[in-house]
Order: structure tokens, then C-alpha cells, then sequence
């Protein structure tokens, strides 16, 4: 019986011991609880789709971007941060610098660039079937059979990645300058510290990804089937292409004035309006408002259509339910916008301007995209005199200019309540206005204020609900006469992108791209005290806000000092 | 609780004791037991206890040495006389026996056993470090948890305390220094030899608590041990003695230090301060600022106190313990069963239905259980459970205190005319509405812990054994309590009117949820052999183990390895250790998961030499040293199986359609780095143990050194490789140091003293760190200190090594325009911060940071105490300290929001033009406040301190009173924690040992005091 005993100790010992040669116990890691090897995704038609899909979440939505719902429109001359401690203020106070970088995207950037680049190495080699009904109508059937094939589909989502390697390469030009042009998948065993490409290289390589985009995608948004509405489009790099162009047409990029770049971008443009699919939508707030007509014709491209309701929660002034009030439009953007009856410009003397009711009959969109005193709101008169429910310094996050931004927002949506709607709207980042915008910018640039030039600057004061005077250069008293030269051309459309594109994201660079920051960045912004008079009138003093600081460096974003360290082959942007 | 688990337990236990039984019975007739004791000189020996191991009589040794009694062949027969070595023998082979027994040598009597992983020996053959404390020596504390009790007691063991309150006691430890700079080094802890939490454990339910700190004492854990060890072991029965024991305390803990909110006057006049310095204009009127002084309105003018309305001067706390232990030679058992019961801080905290003031109560018991089955199997069953139960207010702790500590006097009344809870638009957080009408949880946390050894001697090769453990904890959650919301009211613009924030809802109960159900096992098997030829003493181990650790819905963690110890020591006077394990890590990739972890160590005991016999005052002199590889796995990568690639599925941060949906996303995972490997500790440690003066001093002192290569660094690839990438083995760090133990024992007549102190040093270095190329020389850390400067928020603890140097605070503008331009904010004025321009180009910005070797990890730490015994009169006391630590109270001075302009009470001491000489602090500001919310030496402080960690009076009645009621002791104490603080903040009332504590979000460190009562039947 001992014997026995013993033997079934040693045999449990042994048994026990034996495991030290068999290695199972420890993993191998082909057991994950979540995650898969490379083999697995490439293997499975969902997954492998899923890497294009994850490239997506690199596109920006710019509704807020210090944490605290500030917007890019905050370090511009189009609004102030009521929370004056935002690092937004880090581009305007001259702090700005290698050392302290805001919105750097360079990283977030890569990161989309790598996906689309992975997907774009392994999508022909996998295992993607064909799903039906992704592109609801092709007009041409050749194409149309084509896209329902599994290479048709490769060929499809290959041309989003195409499309987005593009976009974000451009969101990193129109920053940095000139960067490093990742077409590739980058290994951690190769040398990485790489010199930038010039912009020319740049440019070329995103009218490259561009078109083959183009050739790629199905043509606009109407063109997918419900499921797949919102991924990239020729349209989409079409703008995209426009913009790219008009950029390197512009002063920053094409110092010595060369007309051919002009040229080149005007044909962009007009490529994509010959299209003739896009449209301008009406009313004019109902392009943000994807709550009401998602996807519509005048938004070509946009960032998530989220449903949300901290639009208006941060921006609404602060005496509805305790909003943030954070972007406050400076008087001079006010100032831009021109009288409806005129179309002229306030300091033009014959534009009828009201300097005791500076309000009225002021172009339509002024309503739409600003809350002033006055103005009805949720239903009561907003107030931002002195003393008033939303005036400045009512409290900590009261307006510093006497205004609140309205556009953007979804009069319906309720914050702060026992329970809150919201509605869906996306960052927009491509849409119809701009293409226009572009197209005639580029086109005066070339033949000066020609009549096309003016029919499509038109195309956009025609908008019904705005409905401005033409502008026009042949009656020097009439409504909208523009004085018909180049310059005077150019100013009026330079001053129709920035009130037709407001708080888009637009002014920041596009001030830059004209080599006009000293003149509107380097200069103090200035809000509005409105006092109530006894007799119930207002008088309105303008006052200095915040002074702001802008140098030639600040033309272009400086490449952090961290990713400098590590990969000093990049240099630094001049001035920095 | 799994009652059916212990009930299969105790049925198993019980039919293991009949085997016993029953096979003891067949023996044969009872035999006389009898011989004589001599010593080694032949001389026989009186007054031997002579016994049955499991009878609790004793027959003395005449005169001349004899004994004889009547015992069963299978008896155990146990010699023991004090001064010399217990004795075991088989009653079959004491018939007419001569016993020769030997004097115990120093440091190897029976008191002197020392529990090495899987092993025991006598602290005399002890080669490694360390340091042991028995739990009769650790102080009753009615406290939460053993961290308090262990801190300044142990030499080369560093505690401190990152959080208090009920429930919430933490702590971190740390074994002599930092290594590495991946971690903070949280040594494992075992509870009798397996992995498990202890600071939860009842303090009378623990035997003795070690530290092991070196190559020699950690190297058998291999992979797992680089970080040090904790070793608890707990009580056993006795097979001579039954003892009935009880305890109980009652206590009051008070707050240390607790913030001092502005009142309403003092804030308003600051906020327009702050306004007009930042540019604005005055945001309070003087009619309102004379309203806030005269309290004329309270309901448009509140001024509250919301400390001293929310948080009590001192809340209770009780705790009561019962023992009972005894058992005979076939069985012993130990039992416990203890309650603890804690109350928070919270005033006003309840209402009809649910309180909402926390609270804390623990259950612990335990059962030990030693079964001699025969004379060749030993078996030991140890059970132990514990429920913890946690009642707190749904809001988290750190929300509720930062709305008492930080919503300003002015802001709203608590309650508004018509009963609703105040509030504004700035201000949501009213703590009225959180501790009476937000709901409350209860988390109810229940743990078993089971453990089963047992030993079968191999008869057929004398001194072999084997040896098995098996070890069975289950822990799970349940969460219930109950869900309510509250708004707050805010005037609206005409009377009668309010603007609601919040949302209110009804009370229900809440969501019940079950959860974190983990189970983990441990296995360790092998052979033992220990056996002396003559002077030659060998002891062998090896043990094989797995253990696995599992959670519901994910993969197990396992660990396994290969441990194999031998011992030889000649002449109980030469000790040598070699010890070797292979260790095996999922972490790392198949091929490369298994590592050899080698050890050697020696002692000499040189007191024992011809040479050193003459030398009367010393008493004894050991020498040791020892030199080891342990590693380490338990750094965290973020994710699993880092050294391969993979990618997860999950939704894209996108949607498309028009219904909205994100799609399936695939997204990959940080690049794996297939070479991951462990860290390795080379440890060397070299000291001395030494008796002196009729061994009335017991002195040890060690010293240290630890490199730790392949630490993981990060890999410096640019980012244009679009994906982070899993950190590189390139890094390399070391710390140094000594540590020393004193003991001081004698009795003076009737008066015993007894005086002990200890005191360890260490400083850390990092000799290879992967760091960006274009890092300034001033900026790497490359030769500095690993451990940096805590900075604690609510939602994170930061640590901070970069500072610029602050120059004093500028008093002129004009010095302001005479000076480099600081590039933090964009104005800089008079009573804004200075900095120093470090690398000369003129201008301050990021470069004139200067890397430093500022550390929360004190450069030494200490602690001392001492008892005084007089006839039924004790007392005792223990002091704790550290010096060369560094604590920083930037987000102290700086704490607020725009919302409340920043004030605090420290705002006070701010600069203004009037006070420029005797400002502390520069000017208020409520925007453009980069310049002075920098990090830089300014608002670092010395975090120094020295503190009466626990004092304690005790007296025992007489026995002639207590035998009368039958018991065998009664003494009533009186007892302190955290008593008195010394320390160098010129009298900032924060704590030195945690600056947030009181501030900001955090709890207030406590004071305990307690009555205690202890009795033995």
C-alpha cells in the first residue's frame, strides 16, 4: 500500500514536471482575445474593407479643437475664444513655436496616410468579395456592371484610398508647407529620418492620388447606394484638386505670379462645375444641417455627419442654459458683410449703412451665421448689451466681442435639460460655394473681372434666401457695381469667400495663401459695447479686444521640436 | 459566499484525520518511554521538558537527567529545555536512550526561524537579505489597511501612501530603490507562499511579514522577482497550548489637513483682483462686495462654508478580532474571525431612504488547519475569506470634495427660497444635491482563499521528502445600491423663475451588477532533501510551478517555472546558497520566453573563529554577501503578445450612410517588437549581521547595488511611419545604497526597554535611455535620477522631471522689458513668475527646462521607535521619516477653473504692487496664466518629514484580578496614528507626505485615535 502510495506521488511529480518541456502552458499568441494577425484580416472580406474604413477616422472635424469647443475661426480675424485661457491663442499670441505646438496634426495625418497606404498594398491580394448594391446608378453600363465585379469594388475602394492618401497629404502641405510624401508602407527596420519633398513633388503627387481617384470612384454622392453615401467621390478629389491648385497658385506659393498656375487651377474648378452635379442648396443655413437633407447637393465632402448638440452648447450665448458661448465674431467680420439693398460694402458711402442700427438690412447670411443683440433666439430677443442676459462680462464665459456665432447651428437643439435633442451635421469640408469661389478667383486672376468671373460669383449672392444684388461692373452707381479691374475684382471676391465661407476653416489659410497676414492677423480685434439708452435704444461703441501677433514664420506651422529630434533631415520652416 | 466549497473542504480534512486515526490505532501496545538528557559535555541536564508531541503534558528530567513515562511506538517525543535546541524523536526509539542535547547556537533557537521561499531556516544560516518583523510586534491599529502599520519598520522597505479614506487606502511599496524607469516597482506580494493581496488581511491573523531584497532571497521566483518580495505568513495552531483571544477598539479618526475656502468677501475682492490684472473690469460691485461682509442677503449674497458645512471634525471607526488556536499531535487548527468598520468624513451625507456618507466594513476569517496523518504525511489546510464592503456616494469622492473645496463662498445658496438645491450656469456641482439626492453604491467584494500542502517523507532515501501546493482564491463583486439625479436651480431674470441645470430623477434602486468573478490558482511540486553528515548540512530544493490567473471572457495570464535551491553549511558556520530557476513569460514570444535566473550567496559566521574568541563584547559576527540575475515581465506594453502584430476590429470613428452606422474597422495595433525580452536585475548585496555587549545590541547593515538592463525605451522612429510602435529593451538604470537595523534590548530590574531604528539610502541613476537626438545635454536624462516629482490631479498622477528655474517674481514691469522675453503667455508684467534663461539665446521658451533629479522617491528613509514594559504599565511609540524628497504645489496654488477665477486660499499670499517684498505666490490672473502655471522650481518644496507614526499606552491587570474571572489576561490601551508631523513648509498645513490631501480633490490625510481592549481567556 506504501508503495503504491508513493508511486502515485512520483507519477503526479513527474506528470507535473513533464510540463516544463511542453510549452503550450505559456501562449503563443496565435490566441488573442480581441485582436487578429495580418493573414486573418487580408483572409476576410470585412475586415480587409474594415482598413480602408479606419483610414477614415483620420478626416477631421473641426467643431472643436482645444477641448473646450474652440474653433481654427478663434485664430483668425473672424472670432475670439470667450475662454480666453484656450491654446487657440497660442497662433495669435506669439507664442506659437516648436516648442509649443497647436494643432498638430502631423501625427493623426501619418496615421490615416498609413492605413490608406496598408489597404492600398494588400487590397489586391485579398480576400474582398463583391457585396451588391454599393453604387446605386452609373450612367454608363459598361460601368455600371463593372462596379458590382469584385475588381470593379477593388477598384472602387482603392480609389478611396487614392482619394484620402491625397486629402491628407494636402492637410499637411497646407500647414507645413512641403512634408514628407508617404506613398508607401514605412517598415520600422528602414531609415525614416527623411528629407521633405519639395511642394512642387507634393503638389504633383496629390494630383496624381487625385486622379487616380478619379478614375477610381464613383462620380458624387447620389452615386452610392444608401449604405455607402458619405465615402469619397470624384467630385471629392475633383475640389479637392481645385483647391490644391489655387493654393499653389496663390501668393504664398507662387510668389513670382506665374498666370499658368492660374490657369491651371481656374481649369480645375470649372472641370468639376461642368459636372454639372453639385448645386447650391437653399436656405443657406440647411447645408450644415445634414438633420434636415443629409447629403445634399452642395457638400461634396464632409467629415462624419454626427448628430450632436455641442455646437450649439458651446458657441449659443451664455444666457440660454448656461452655454459657452465660445466663438464671438469680431466686428470685423460684421463689418464684411455687405447691405442687402445695395450690395455694397458699409464703408462704401452710397451702401445706405446705419451706424445707430447697425443690424438692419444687412446681407442675409448675417443672420445665419451671427447672434447679435436683438436678434430672436429660442424665443427672446438675445442680449448683449451691458447689463444684459448674454452682455459681456455677465459671466466668465460671456462674449468678449458683443457677438455670438450662430451658423452651423440647428435652432431646435436643447442642451443642459432634462433631456436634450440633438441634430446631425458634419464638418464640411469640400462643398459647391467654395468650387465656385475657387473658379473665379483663379479665372479674375487670369483675364481679370470677365463676365464669367462675375456669373459665378453671382451663382452664390443669387442663392435663394440671400438673394444680393449681382454684382456687376458697368453701372458705377448701381447695386453691386464692382470698378472693373482685377484688384478691385479680387477684393470683392476675396471679401465674398469670407463671409460666404466663414468659420469653415477657410480664412486661416486662405490669408496666408494671399500673403495678406499682416495686414489682418498682425492687427487688434475689436468687438462692439452695446449700452442700452433710457429710452430703450442702443448705442453702439466699438472697443479693442485682443490685441494679435502675427510674423512672415507664421505664414507656415513649425514642425515640432520632438518630431525634429527625431528626424532632423526634416528642417525646421524658416522663422521658427 | 461558497460555503459549499469550505463544507467539501472540512469533509475532506475530516476523512484525511480518520485515515490518520485509524491507522495509529493499529499499533501495538503502549511501550515506556524513558532515558536521560545529558549536554554535549556529558553532563546531565535537569528540568527537561520531556512530552508527547500530541499531549499538553510534560514530565521534567530529574537530578540526574532521567525521564520515563508510557507512550504509544508512533509517539513523537519533543525535548525541550530553553538555551538549547528542541528535540524530536520517535517514542520506539526511546527506550533507555541516552539524549544529548545541544546548546542553541546565536540566532538559531527556536524564535529564530526565518521562512525562505519554500523553506525555513534559522536566521543564523540565513545567506540572503531579510528583513522580518512577527506580527506581535506590529501595533493593534484600527486601521484600514497593514500599510499603515508596516511603514518605518522595516529596513530597505519604502511605503507611502498615495490615498486615503475608506475603502481607499493605497499605498505604494517599494524594496530599497528604483531601477527601473517603466514602472514604480510594486514588489509581489505572497501571503504563505502565494500570491495574494495582504493589506486587506486583519492584522491578527499574520505570524510574521518579511521583505526579501536580494539576488539570494528572490532569484528562486525567477521572472518575477527583480521588484523585491513581500512575505506574509499566518498563524498556525500549537499542538501544546489553547488559546482563546479577543480584541476590540473603538476610535475616532480626524483630518490632518484640510483646505480653508476664501469667504465670500476675501473671494469677491480677489476675483476683481484677478479681473483687473487680466485686463477686464471689476465683476463685483462694492454694494455687493459690502453685502458679502455685512451678510445682509444671504440668498442673493450667500457666503457658505462649505468645508465646515460638508466635512466632519472626526468619524468613527471600530474594529474587533476573536481568535482561537490549539490542537494535538494529529491536528492543529487556528481560527479567526475579525470586523472592521470605518465612517467617512461627510456631514449631512443621508437622507430617509439611503445614506450616502462612506463607509467601510471588512470581514475577515480564517481557518488553519496542520494534520499530522502519519508519521510520513503532513498535510495543511488553510482557508481564509474576507468580505469588503464599500458604501459611497454615487458621485465619486474626488467630485464631491472638489465641489466642497472649490466652489467659492459666493456662488449659490445651498438651498434656494423655494427648497430647491442652488446652482448656476458655472457651478452645477452643489454637494448638497451630491450627498442627499444623487444615490449611493454599495460594492460588496467577497474572497476566498484556499491553499493545501502536504509533505510525504521518502523513507527509502532518508531527508527526502515531497512536497506539493495547490492553491484555490476566488474573488467576485456585486454592486447594488441606489440611482437618483438632482438639477440645480439657478434665479432666473424674473422673480419666481429658475434656470435648470441637470437633470433630475426619482429615486429607484440601482442597477445591480455582478462582476469581476477571478479565480487563480497556483501549483507548485517538487522534492526536498535535507540531511547532515556530520558537520556537513545539505539542503536541497526544487520545486516546479504553474499558476493562472482567470477572468470570465478573457485569456488566462500563466506563469510557469523551474526553481531548484541548494544549501550547504559546514559546521553551522559556513553557509553557502546556490540557487538557479528557470522562468517562463507569456509576454514574450515562444523561443524566447524561458530565462535562467541565477543566484550565490555565503555567510560566515567569523565571530565563531579562534581568532575572534577573545574579543569578549562581541557576541557574534556574521558576514554575508550575495550576487544574482532576477527579472522582470510586469511592465505594462499597452496590450498582449506585443512581439506580434495584429490588428482590431471594431468600428471606425466614421460613419456613412443614411442611416448612420459606423462601419467595421480594422485598425493595427502598435508595431510588435519581436525581441521583447524581460528586464534583469543584477543585485548585489553585501553585508553584516552583528550581536555586541552580552547581546544587548543587534546590528545589521547591508550594502546595495542593482543594475537593471533591457528596460524597455521607446523606439525614436519618426512619425511618419503613421503607427506607435511597442517600446525597444535599450535601457539600463541602477540604484545604490545602504541600509542598517539597530536593535537595542535589555531589562533593567523591572523596567524592560527596548530601542530599534533603521535607516536605508539609495540613489538611482539612468545609464542608458533611448532619447531624441536634438535634446540639449541640460534636457536628457541620461545620468539622472530615475524617480521624478509627483504631481497628483484627480484623474492622473503626473510625474515631472523637466523644470524651468524661477528667478523670484518680477517687480516692474520695467525688469519685465529689461529681461529675456518669456514665451509661455502672451504678456508678461510685473508679479508674473521670472525664469532663468538657461541656454542664453535671450528668450524663454521649452529649451531652458533644465532635466533634474527632484524625486518623490526620497533619498533615504527612515524610522525608530522603541517600548518601555514596567510591571503592568507598557508603552511605545514609532517615528517615520524620509529625507531628500521633493513635492511640488503648483497644482495647489494653481488649482481653479476660469469659472472660479483660480482662487484658493493660497491666492492670498499672491504679489500685488503694495505687498511685492512678502509675496509667495505671483499675481492673480484669470486668463494668460501659462507663465505662472509652468512647471518650475517655484512651487517645488521639501517634501521632508519626520512624523510620530503611532504611540501607544497600555496597562494589563493583574492577574491576581483577572485569574479571579477567569481569564488569563485583560489590558486596555490607548493608541495614536499619524500623531505629530515635523516637517519644512514654513507652516503651509499640507501634508509633506501627500501635498494634495485636504486640496484640491482629495481626502484628508487622518489622525486616528483609538481605546483598544485586549483579552485572553
Amino acid at each position: 500500500m506504501k508503495s503504491t502510495k508513493y508511486l502515485l506521488y512520483i507519477a503526479v511529480m513527474l506528470l507535473a514536471l513533464s510540463g516544463t518541456s511542453c510549452k503550450k502552458y505559456l501562449d503563443d499568441g496565435s490566441v488573442t482575445e480581441g485582436p487578429i494577425t495580418e493573414q486573418q484580416v487580408w483572409a476576410n472580406n470585412d475586415y480587409a474593407r474594415g482598413v480602408l474604413n479606419s483610414a477614415y477616422t483620420s478626416v477631421p472635424d473641426r467643431y472643436e479643437m482645444d477641448g473646450d469647443g474652440a474653433m481654427q475661426a478663434s485664430a483668425t480675424d473672424e472670432a475670439v475664444n470667450s475662454n480666453l485661457n484656450s491654446n487657440i491663442y497660442t497662433f495669435t499670441n506669439g507664442t506659437w513655436s516648436p516648442f509649443r505646438t497647436v494643432d498638430d496634426v502631423y501625427t493623426n495625418m501619418y496615421t490615416g496616410l498609413r492605413r490608406a497606404n496598408v489597404f492600398l498594398a494588400n487590397v489586391d491580394a485579398s480576400n474582398i468579395v463583391s457585396t451588391p448594391s454599393e453604387i446605386v446608378k452609373d450612367p454608363d453600363p459598361i460601368k455600371a456592371s463593372y462596379d458590382s465585379t469584385v475588381a470593379g469594388q477593388k477598384a472602387r475602394l482603392k480609389g478611396e484610398a487614392f482619394f484620402l492618401r491625397g486629402y491628407f497629404h494636402f492637410e499637411l502641405l497646407q500647414r507645413y508647407g512641403r512634408v514628407v510624401l508617404a506613398t508607401r508602407v514605412f517598415n520600422t527596420d528602414e531609415e525614416l529620418n527623411l528629407p521633405r519633398n519639395s511642394f512642387d513633388e507634393c503638389v504633383n503627387q496629390i494630383l496624381l492620388d487625385c486622379d487616380s481617384a478619379i478614375q477610381r470612384l464613383p462620380a458624387y454622392t447620389d452615386t452610392y447606394s444608401n449604405t455607402y453615401k458619405g465615402r469619397a467621390t470624384q467630385t471629392a478629389a475633383m475640389a479637392l484638386k481645385s483647391r490644391l491648385l489655387l493654393y499653389a497658385a496663390s501668393p504664398q506659393y507662387n510668389p513670382s505670379g506665374d498666370v499658368a498656375k492660374w490657369q491651371a487651377a481656374a481649369n480645375a474648378a470649372k472641370a468639376l462645375i461642368d459636372r454639372n452635379l453639385h448645386q447650391i442648396i437653399t436656405p443657406y443655413n440647411n447645408v450644415f444641417l445634414f438633420g434636415t437633407a443629409p447629403y445634399n447637393k452642395e457638400v461634396i465632402f464632409s467629415g462624419q455627419p454626427s448628430t450632436r448638440n455641442d455646437i450649439e452648447q458651446n458657441n449659443a450665448p451664455v444666457g440660454y442654459d448656461g452655454a459657452l458661448g465660445r466663438t464671438n465674431p469680431t466686428q470685423e467680420m460684421v463689418d464684411a458683410f455687405e447691405m442687402r439693398t445695395t450690395g455694397r460694402s458699409i464703408t462704401d458711402p452710397l451702401s445706405g449703412y446705419n451706424a445707430a442700427a447697425p443690424y438692419t438690412n444687412r446681407d442675409p447670411r448675417f443672420d445665419f451665421i451671427v447672434h447679435y443683440n436683438g436678434k430672436t433666439y429660442k424665443g427672446r430677443a438675445i442680449e448683449t448689451f451691458i447689463g444684459g442676459r448674454d452682455g459681456i462680462g455677465v459671466n466668465v464665459n460671456a462674449t468678449k466681442t458683443g457677438y455670438y456665432m450662430r451658423k452651423f447651428f440647428n435652432d431646435g437643439v436643447t442642451w443642459n435639460q432634462q433631456s436634450n435633442t440633438s441634430s446631425r451635421r458634419p464638418w464640411v469640408i469640400f462643398r459647391y460655394a467654395e468650387v465656385l469661389l475657387n473658379y473665379a478667383e483663379a479665372l479674375n486672376e487670369v483675364s481679370g473681372p470677365t463676365t464669367d468671373v462675375l456669373r459665378y460669383v453671382n451663382l452664390i449672392r443669387q442663392r435663394a434666401g440671400v438673394a444680393l444684388p449681382n454684382l456687376q461692373t458697368t453701372n458705377p452707381t448701381g447695386n453691386g457695381y464692382v470698378q472693373p479691374t482685377k484688384e478691385a475684382m479680387r477684393e470683392r471676391i476675396h471679401n465674398e469667400r469670407r463671409v460666404e465661407l466663414c468659420f469653415e476653416g477657410h480664412r486661416f489659410y486662405d490669408v496666408r495663401r494671399w500673403k495678406e497676414g499682416g495686414r489682418f492677423f498682425n492687427v487688434p480685434v475689436t468687438g462692439v459695447r452695446i449700452t442700452r439708452n433710457a429710452d430703450g435704444t442702443f448705442s453702439y461703441n466699438r472697443f479693442q479686444v485682443q490685441t494679435r501677433l502675427f510674423t512672415d514664420k507664421n505664414y507656415l506651422y513649425p514642425i515640432s521640436q520632438n518630431e525634429l529630434n527625431r528626424s532632423p533631415s526634416l528642417g525646421q520652416n524658416t522663422g521658427y | 459566499m461558497n460555503f459549499k466549497k469550505i463544507k467539501y473542504i472540512i469533509a475532506l480534512l475530516c476523512s484525511l484525520f480518520m485515515a490518520g486515526t485509524v491507522y495509529a490505532q493499529k499499533l501495538d501496545e503502549p511501550v515506556t518511554i524513558s532515558g536521560r538528557v545529558l549536554t554535549i559535555n556529558k553532563q546531565p541536564l535537569a528540568g527537561v521538558s520531556v512530552f508527547k508531541q500530541e499531549s499538553t503534558q510534560a514530565v521534567q528530567t530529574g537530578a540526574d537527567g532521567s525521564f520515563s513515562f508510557k507512550g504509544l511506538p508512533t509517539d513523537q517525543i519533543v525535548f525541550q529545555y530553553t538555551g538549547y535546541i528542541t528535540l524530536t524523536k520517535t517514542a520506539s526509539d526511546v527506550t533507555n536512550l541516552t539524549i544529548t542535547m545541544q546548546a542553541s547556537l546565536i540566532d538559531a533557537s527556536d524564535g529564530d526561524d526565518v521562512y525562505i521561499p519554500f523553506g525555513v531556516r534559522k536566521k543564523r544560516q540565513l545567506t540572503g537579505t531579510i528583513s522580518s518583523i512577527k506580527g506581535s510586534q506590529l501595533p493593534q491599529l484600527p486601521s484600514s489597511t497593514l500599510n499603515n502599520v508596516l511603514v518605518g519598520r522595516l529596513a530597505g522597505l519604502y511605503i507611502q501612501q498615495t490615498d486615503v479614506g475608506p475603502g481607499a487606502d493605497e499605498a505604494t511599496f517599494l524594496v530599497r530603490g528604483r531601477s527601473s524607469y517603466n514602472s514604480n516597482q510594486a514588489p509581489i506580494v505572497l501571503v504563505d507562499g502565494v500570491q495574494r493581496n495582504f493589506t486587506d488581511m486583519d492584522l491578527n491573523e499574520i505570524e510574521s511579514v518579511s521583505v526579501f531584497k536580494d539576488a539570494a532571497s528572490l532569484s528562486w521566483y525567477g521572472m518575477y522577482g527583480a521588484n523585491g518580495m513581500i512575505s506574509v505568513r499566518t498563524k498556525r495552531g500549537s499542538a501544546t497550548r489553547t488559546r482563546i483571544t479577543f480584541d476590540a477598539q473603538g476610535g475616532m479618526q480626524t483630518p490632518l489637513n484640510l483646505t480653508r475656502p476664501l469667504d465670500a468677501f476675501t473671494y469677491a475682492s480677489l476675483y476683481n483682483e484677478a479681473q483687473v490684472n487680466s485686463g477686464g473690469t471689476p465683476t463685483y460691485s462694492q454694494a455687493a462686495l459690502d453685502a458679502y461682509q455685512n451678510g445682509s442677503n444671504p440668498d442673493l449674497y450667500p457666503n457658505n462654508n462649505l468645508v465646515d458645512q460638508f466635512i466632519k471634525k472626526a468619524a468613527p471607526v471600530q474594529r474587533y478580532v476573536a481568535t482561537v488556536s490549539g490542537g494535538n499531535g494529529f491536528a492543529k487548527y487556528f481560527t479567526m474571525i475579525s470586523y472592521f468598520n470605518q465612517d467617512g468624513l461627510f456631514k449631512g451625507a443621508s437622507n430617509p431612504t439611503y445614506n450616502s456618507n462612506s463607509n467601510f466594513q471588512r470581514y475577515n476569517f480564517r481557518t488553519n488547519l496542520d494534520l499530522h496523518v502519519n508519521k510520513n504525511l503532513e498535510v495543511q489546510v488553510d482557508v481564509g475569506g474576507r468580505i469588503n464592503s464599500l458604501r459611497h456616494a454615487e458621485a465619486s469622492t474626488s467630485t464631491i470634495l472638489g465641489s466642497i473645496y472649490t466652489t467659492p463662498a459666493n456662488a449659490y445658496p445651498l438651498l434656494n427660497a423655494d427648497g430647491s438645491f442652488g446652482g448656476t450656469s458655472l457651478f452645477r456641482g452643489n454637494p448638497l444635491g451630491y450627498l442627499t439626492a444623487d444615490g449611493n453604491t454599495t460594492d460588496l467584494t467577497r474572497s476566498l482563499l484556499a491553499t493545501i500542502t502536504a509533505r510525504q517523507k521518502v523513507n527509502f532515501i532518508p531527508g527526502l521528502s515531497m512536497n506539493v501546493l495547490y492553491s484555490y482564491d476566488i474573488r467576485s463583486n456585486y454592486t447594488s445600491g441606489y440611482a437618483q439625479d438632482f438639477a440645480v436651480f439657478e434665479p432666473g431674470a424674473s422673480a419666481g423663475t429658475y434656470n435648470t441645470y441637470g437633470t433630475a430623477s426619482p429615486l429607484i434602486f440601482a442597477n445591480t451588477d455582478f462582476n469581476s468573478n477571478l479565480r487563480s490558482n497556483e501549483f507548485w511540486g517538487g522534492f526536498d532533501y535535507d540531511k547532515l553528515f556530520g558537520k556537513h548540512g545539505i539542503n536541497f530544493s526544487t520545486r516546479y510551478t504553474r499558476s493562472v490567473m482567470a477572468a470570465p471572457g478573457s485569456l488566462e495570464d500563466k506563469a510557469e517555472g523551474l526553481s531548484n535551491r541548494l544549501s550547504y553549511n559546514y559546521n553551522q558556520r559556513y553557509f553557502i546558497d546556490v540557487i538557479g530557476t528557470y522562468s517562463g513569460s507569456q509576454v514574450f514570444a515562444p523561443g524566447k520566453q524561458w530565462g535562467f535566473f541565477p543566484a550565490i550567496s555565503a555567510g560566515w559566521i567569523i565571530s565563531d573563529e579562534r581568532f575572534l574568541k577573545p574579543v569578549k563584547f562581541l557576541n557574534y559576527l556574521k558576514l554575508r554577501g550575495s550576487y544574482g540575475v532576477v527579472g522582470s515581465d510586469a511592465y505594462s506594453l499597452g496590450r498582449r503578445y506585443a512581439y506580434n502584430n495584429y490588428f482590431s476590429r471594431g468600428q471606425a470613428g466614421f460613419i456613412f450612410g443614411t442611416g448612420f452606422a459606423a462601419p467595421a474597422a480594422t485598425t493595427q495595433n502598435a508595431l510588435a517588437n519581436p525581441n521583447l525580452t524581460w528586464e534583469k536585475a543584477r543585485k548585489t548585496s553585501i553585508g553584516f549581521d552583528t550581536k555586541f555587549m552580552n547581546q544587548m545590541f543587534t546590528l545589521s547593515a547591508d550594502y546595495f547595488q542593482e543594475v537593471r538592463t533591457d528596460l524597455l525605451t521607446n523606439s525614436l522612429t519618426p512619425s511618419i511611419i503613421g503607427q506607435t510602435l511597442v517600446q525597444v529593451n535599450a535601457g539600463k538604470a541602477r540604484y545604490r545604497g545602504f541600509e542598517t537595523e539597530l536593535n537595542f534590548s535589555k531589562r533593567f530590574d523591572k523596567v524592560d526597554i527596548n530601542i530599534y531604528g533603521n535607516y536605508t539610502f539609495q540613489k538611482s541613476k539612468v545609464l542608458a535611455i533611448n532619447e531624441e537626438a536634438g535634446l540639449p545635454d541640460y534636457q536628457k536624462a541620461l545620468g539622472h535620477s530615475i524617480s521624478s516629482v509627483m504631481q497628483v490631479a484627480s484623474a492622473s498622477t503626473t510625474y515631472i522631471s523637466n523644470f524651468l528655474q524661477a528667478d523670484g517674481i518680477f517687480q516692474s514691469d520695467a525688469e519685465v522689458a529689461a529681461s529675456p522675453v518669456q514665451r509661455f503667455a502672451g504678456t508678461v508684467k510685473a508679479g508674473d513668475i521670472k525664469y532663468k534663461d538657461v541656454n542664453g539665446d535671450n528668450i524663454i521658451d521649452n529649451l531652458d527646462f533644465v532635466r533634474t533629479d527632484y524625486s518623490f522617491v526620497p533619498k533615504a528613509y527612515y524610522g525608530f521607535g522603541g517600548s518601555v514594559k514596567y510591571a503592568n504599565l507598557d508603552m511605545s511609540f514609532l517615528f517615520q521619516g524620509t529625507t531628500g524628497r521633493t513635492i511640488s504645489i503648483n497644482n495647489l496654488v494653481n488649482n481653479g477653473t476660469a469659472s472660479n477665477g483660480y482662487l484658493n486660499q493660497f491666492s492670498v499670499s499672491r504679489w500685488t504692487p503694495a505687498n511685492a517684498a512678502t509675496a509667495i505666490y505671483p499675481r492673480l490672473l484669470v486668463s494668460e496664466r501659462a507663465n505662472n502655471t509652468q512647471n518650475s522650481d517655484f512651487w517645488l518644496r521639501n517634501g521632508d518629514y519626520l512624523r510620530l507614526k503611532h504611540a501607544e499606552i497600555g496597562y494589563t491587570l493583574p492577574t491576581s484580578l483577572t485569574s479571579k474571572i477567569k481569564l488569563s489576561s485583560l489590558r486596555i490601551y490607548l493608541s495614536g496614528f499619524n500623531l505629530l508631523t515635523f516637517d519644512k513648509l514654513d507652516g503651509m498645513n499640507i501634508d509633506p507626505e501627500m501635498p494634495q490631501s485636504g486640496y484640491v480633490f482629495a481626502y484628508p490625510n487622518l489622525r486616528t485615535y483609538s481605546v483598544g481592549l485586549n483579552v485572553k481567556f
